[in-house]
């Protein structure tokens, strides 16, 4: 039983309705987002600021000397950060390795030990991956604080990175007379960032000099990019729903069931042929004398053609019989079965008069005798066929049955297969489909590293530094909160309920930063003059935003303020989903304290 | 109330036929040129994935996924003598029966009572009152090919030959089908074997 759900009479949609639903832009850019292309874009916007105002960490860490039952660096959303990309290295050989954005990775000869000090060889996984806007910051769970002379500063980036290297699941450390050098690629132009290095004993950012500007042409960014990214082989799979398989046609189901049913049928026949074949019992004649002598045709009624003798009575139920019908020579006579087995009836012609009567067939005498005990051995056999026969349709009928059965059990096996066959398939096109646009992503944000914020040449810029040890390394230059307008906050959603947040974040256009307020802070700063982006994480995971439109209808001259946050319901999925959503524009660096 | 027919007016003249073999091979050169296709079938789409489901947005998110397919798949589509709709319904029905299996959406049977009652002529059963109860109840519990058939050819009015264009079989494969299937409905509405 399928048990559907029915509706009976529902209400119609109209034409209008329908038309709402139309977005022919949005179906293009999902197509755009799923094709498959080959070439670069231009003019991509930098991915700097698009998911800052959406991401709230609910739990996450208060300052860098925070809970330690929290991990230091803690991705606030649970299944999105930012990937790594993994290479695998002869120790004792080095190598230079190359990143999605165009950054390099110079690993010398014997640059890793193990827990020993010991200089490692063999083959060691490196793990690499950068952070470049407030979304990376955000979904990495990177504190982003930094303490100096009592004063909490944050930071803000020209770039971060983070590099890890393993044996098997044994951390390596760095080499200091082995030093590997990094030329992270960088959106910020400009020599005023300093070089970080994040110690998570301490939890805390340790100043580690400053790193050293090379610059390269954007062509070699991409070029080195691209011979990274594998060209998408052709989809073969993609093409599902045109060869999805329609089951019954390919089954051949009817053509299967009527060769089935056809032995059943030939039976069936058979046995009626059987049953009409009844031996017809001979009836003696009365003795009203209404009687006629016809010659029957044996092949038409061969049940009259059994015995001799035969003559055609006139039933008591024709009251109108006249005798003198007797004497009249007739031009027709047609003989046609009335009740079967019992009587015939005889219809009798000349010009326009005719007759029908009801006739028996009779006998007399020894012809009755004879026609008698033939009839007996007759229907004898008769019987002893009819039992054969109906014993073999029962035969029939159950071989029947149990070939539909088969039939049907063998049809949903099929469809099963096709099914799991076709499952395989398309979740091997969504697999692709996720590739390719995962590739495309990263070739546009190669291609984004050459729109430099800021800067007047368009150039790529490259941050070169050594690295002491394996971590977290960041460009940064310390920033202090917004203060133009400080507000006492209180937070709340559209209905008015009072929401509690760990922490809130605000980015300012301009900057690539995020100013984070700890639980329980009193009061909430931001440039007025800015266009500024508020968020949090409310119950349930979900993330309440306070957009740039709401920032400028707050009323002036207040010293407190309710922010009515818009709580989202959508679950995101990806970094690139919450970048999406956002749509903040790249934010350029161009203030400096 | 009876529903608005949503069977596209499948007999197109020569014009217009040339009118959507041109437009479909423009869109095979650029794909923003598929917007005359999408403004002229998104509705007949729609009120096909529509009969089929409960929700309205449901129906939306669906025929969104069908056009996007279809876009992805222009350049394989080619006139075999059947109208691009044929093509289209095709892509739907089948994007429907995947989105069933995965129990991403469900299959919901909507019936209108004047369908019903025509569904009854056609088995020659004069007896409405006594079993359109039966009836409606026996649709929910069809195969969803045979549930495909009816409604196509009750609820939504199409000919044999644009149903047999869209399950790719022939018009008369399409008759012997649904007729055969009204037997057996019938048959099971009266319990006469």
């Amino acid at each position: 039983m399928k048990d559907r759900k029915i509706n009976i009479n529902r209400p119609v949609i109209t034409a209008g309705e329908i038309e709402s639903f139309k977005d022919f832009g949005s179906l293009v850019n999902r197509y755009e987002s799923a094709s498959r292309f080959r070439y670069y874009k231009f003019g991509v916007m930098g991915l700097a600021v698009a998911a800052v105002a959406l991401i709230v960490i609910l739990t996450v860490w208060r300052t860098p000397a925070g809970d330690p039952s929290v991990a230091f660096v803690n991705p606030p959303m649970k299944g999105i950060d930012i990937g790594y990309s993994s290479y695998k290295v002869d120790a004792a050989q080095g190598a230079e390795l190359t990143y999605k954005t165009g950054s390099k990775i110079k690993i010398p000869q014997d640059a890793f030990l193990d827990k020993n000090g010991k200089v490692v060889t063999g083959n060691v996984d490196v793990k690499y991956r950068e952070f470049h806007d407030p979304v990376d910051f955000f979904v990495s769970g990177i504190p982003m604080t930094y303490d100096s002379a009592g004063t909490t500063y944050h930071f803000e980036s020209a770039g971060m990175m983070e590099l890890t290297a393993y044996r098997g699941s044994e951390p390596l450390i760095a080499n200091p007379e082995s030093k590997i050098e990094v030329s992270m690629a960088s959106r910020q132009a400009g020599n005023e960032y300093n070089l970080y290095y994040l110690d998570t004993v301490k939890k805390l950012w340790v100043h580690k000099g400053k790193d050293k500007i090379a610059e390269c042409e954007p062509q070699q960014m991409i070029d080195s990019v691209a011979s990274n990214q594998p060209i998408p082989a052709a989809n073969e799979a993609g093409d599902t729903s045109l060869v999805y398989p329609d089951y019954l046609r390919a089954f051949g189901y009817d053509d299967k069931m009527a060769t089935i049913g056809s032995e059943l049928d030939k039976v069936k026949a058979e046995l009626k042929s059987v049953e009409d074949a009844k031996p017809f019992k001979p009836k003696k004649a009365t003795l009203n004398g209404r009687k006629f002598n016809i010659d029957v045709d044996p092949k038409e009624f061969p049940e009259l053609a059994l015995y001799k003798g035969m003559y055609f009575e006139v039933g008591e139920e024709n009251k109108n019989f006249d005798a003198k019908l007797y004497n009249v020579t007739w031009e027709d006579a047609q003989l046609t079965e009335n009740v079967k087995g019992v009587n015939y009836q005889l219809t009798l012609s000349k010009g326009k008069e005719k007759h029908d009567l009801i006739v028996y067939p009779v006998y007399e005498g020894e012809d009755y005798d004879k026609a008698l005990k033939l009839y007996g051995n007759k229907f004898s056999e008769y019987q002893s066929t009819l039992a054969e026969k109906k014993a073999e349709e029962k035969r029939k009928l159950e071989e029947y049955q149990a070939k539909v059965k088969k039939l049907e059990e063998e049809r949903q096996a099929q469809m099963k297969k096709i099914q799991e066959e076709q499952e395989a398939r398309m979740k091997a096109w969504a697999e692709q489909q996720k590739t390719w646009a995962e590739q495309q992503r990263e070739i546009d944000e190669a291609f984004a590293m050459t729109q430099i914020s800021g800067g007047a040449k368009d150039q790529g810029i490259l941050r070169v530094f050594t690295i002491s040890n394996f971590g977290f390394w960041n460009c940064d230059r310390p920033q202090i909160m917004p203060r133009e307008k400080v507000l006492a906050a209180r937070f709340a959603d559209a209905e008015g309920n009072e929401l509690k947040f760990g922490y809130v974040y605000l980015a300012e256009k301009g900057r690539n930063a995020i100013f984070t307020y700890a639980p329980n802070f009193n009061s909430l700063g931001f440039n007025p003059k800015k266009e500024n982006w508020l968020w949090g994480v409310a119950g349930g995971n979900r993330l309440a935003v306070f957009m740039p439109e709401d920032f400028r209808n707050i009323p002036a001259g207040k010293a407190s303020h309710t922010f009515v946050m818009n709580v989202v319901e959508r679950k995101f999925n990806s970094v690139e989903e919450v970048r999406e959503f956002l749509g903040l524009e790249n934010n350029k660096s161009a203030q400096v304290l | 109330m009876i529903s608005p027919s949503v069977s596209m007016k499948y007999h197109m003249t020569s014009e217009q036929v040339m009118t959507e073999e041109a437009q479909v091979k423009a869109a095979q050169q650029d794909s923003k040129q598929f917007g005359p296709l999408y403004n002229k079938y998104f509705e007949p789409v729609f009120r096909f994935v529509y009969q089929r489901v409960d929700q309205k947005q449901n129906a939306a998110d669906l025929t969104s996924q069908v056009f996007l397919k279809a876009m992805l798949n222009l350049s394989k589509y080619e006139h075999r003598g059947l109208p691009f709709s044929s093509w289209l319904f095709r892509i739907a029905k089948n994007e429907l029966a995947d989105q069933f299996r995965r129990k991403k959406a469900e299959r919901v049977v909507n019936v209108e009572t004047d369908s019903l009652r025509e569904m009854m002529v056609e088995m020659k059963e004069d007896r409405y009152e006594m079993y359109h109860g039966k009836l409606a109840k026996l649709m929910t519990d069809l195969r969803d090919e045979d549930l495909d058939m009816i409604e196509m050819r009750f609820f939504e009015k199409r000919s044999f030959q644009e149903i047999g264009g869209i399950m790719e079989i022939t018009e008369n494969n399409a008759k012997v089908k649904l007729y055969r299937l009204l037997d057996r409905m019938k048959s099971l509405l009266t319990n006469k074997k």
